[in-house]
């Protein structure tokens, strides 16, 4: 078949579409999230002491922080969808400070801990609970990324699925922040942050299955 | 490619028409879109069979992604990304298909000849099939075989890209086996 042919073919077989709406598709995502949390925070309960928690510059830091992170993927994602869409540098740059900005205050805190009690400031508990959580809740909150990416035309396919399991993570981690009571720095880094980092190298290994037939011939020809 | 604004902005519009169904405007844009398409390949391949193959890849990909296009941004970079990543697709597939001919060829028995080669010293059979070769193929392999560079150090000396060059030594040395397999069978 000629190219002359391939765009005749195209060309009968065309059919309006509806553009698609990254921006509808982040509030949408978001608005997910916050129930698949709220149906988590039905299991586990809200931790008594939250509000007094938020009040802690640390904890409320650390939220934040974490919110960021998970938000400033997610955007990076929408962007990478579409071809051509690449995201500005200051954006690309804000996931990666926020979670050295996350562990660094947590090593720090940690450091802190360890001149009071010692060296066993530095073992972390045993409650992988957390890591669990993050990891399952992480996987539902990232699945309505990944279908927007399904849908759109992403390029660099093994990095937008890195970053739609990170954010999922991240914010499921906003979530674990809301009954989680182990607070010691140990405890965040051990089954916190590091679940979070270990989520993007598998994020990319499940977008090499997912997206493998994204940019495949179409039947048309 | 430089685009002008004015015919960004007319590649544009004739996208969003598509995007409503209008055939009449997809086909001026296709068109456009494939003399496009095909200078870019052609500048980074040349003149090969492969070249008509990816224009009607970029096509298909740009048909079944133009509801991905935003009508207020430049038509430009959403076009070239598509056209890009159909070209890293084709070198990823040329590189493993490569790579396994390459493997293939280890394990064949009438690589003897070329294995004192291989090895560093050429023997005046295969000195004779290396002076023979296009100028380029030459010039790789005497800076691989010979010489000792590396891919890289032989991509920065030559100005290209070590893809390129690995195209290179590969077609180089697929002629040097025919040839040596040549010689050698007229020799039995």
């Amino acid at each position: 078949m000629n190219t002359n042919d391939v765009i005749n073919k195209l060309v009968d077989h065309l059919e309006p579409v509806n553009p698609i709406k990254p921006w509808a598709w982040f509030v949408g995502w978001i608005i997910f999230g916050v129930m698949a949390l709220a149906l988590l925070l039905q299991i586990t309960g809200v931790r008594p002491d939250l509000l007094d928690k938020t009040e802690q510059w640390w904890f409320a830091a650390e939220s934040l922080l974490i919110i960021i992170l998970s938000l400033s993927c997610a955007q990076i994602v929408l962007k990478l969808g579409i071809p051509g869409n690449k995201p500005k540098t200051f954006l690309r740059r804000i996931p990666v400070m926020a979670l050295m900005a996350w562990l660094a205050g947590s090593v720090i805190r940690m450091g802190g801990q360890a001149l009071d009690v010692g060296a066993m400031a530095l073992v972390p508990d045993a409650h992988a609970a957390c890591a669990f959580f993050l990891w399952g809740v992480g996987a539902v909150v990232a699945l309505p990324l990944f279908l927007f990416l399904r849908r759109a035309a992403p390029v660099h396919t093994s990095t937008a699925g890195a970053l739609a399991v990170l954010s999922g993570a991240a914010f499921a981690a906003a979530g674990v922040q809301l009954f989680c009571q182990h607070e010691t720095p140990a405890h965040i880094i051990a089954w916190h942050i590091l679940p979070i980092v270990i989520s993007m190298p598998l994020g990319l290994w499940i977008a090499k299955f997912i997206f493998s037939d994204q940019w495949e011939k179409s039947s048309l020809i | 490619m430089a685009f002008s604004s004015e015919q960004d902005q007319s590649l544009a519009n004739l996208m969003r028409l598509a995007q409503s169904g209008d055939k009449r405007s997809y086909d001026i844009l296709l068109r456009e879109v494939a003399t496009l398409a095909k200078s870019f390949f052609q500048k980074r391949l040349g003149s090969v069979p492969a070249v008509d193959d990816l224009t009607q890849e970029a096509l298909v990909s740009i048909h079944g992604s133009r509801h991905t296009f935003d009508c207020s941004r430049p038509f430009a970079p959403w076009m070239y990304a598509i056209i890009r990543s159909r070209l890293a697709d084709y070198w990823r597939s040329e590189c493993k298909r490569m790579k396994q001919e390459v493997e293939g060829l280890e394990h064949e028995h009438y690589l003897e000849p070329a294995e004192a080669f291989l090895g560093g010293g050429l023997t005046e059979a295969v000195a004779m099939a290396v002076s023979e070769l296009p100028p380029r193929q030459r010039t790789v392999v005497t800076l691989l075989k010979v010489d000792g560079y590396s891919l890289k150090e032989a991509a920065q000396e030559l100005r290209m890209t070590e893809t390129a060059v690995k195209v290179t030594a590969h077609r180089a040395y697929n002629a040097l086996r025919k040839k040596l397999v040549l010689e050698t069978h007229e020799h039995e």
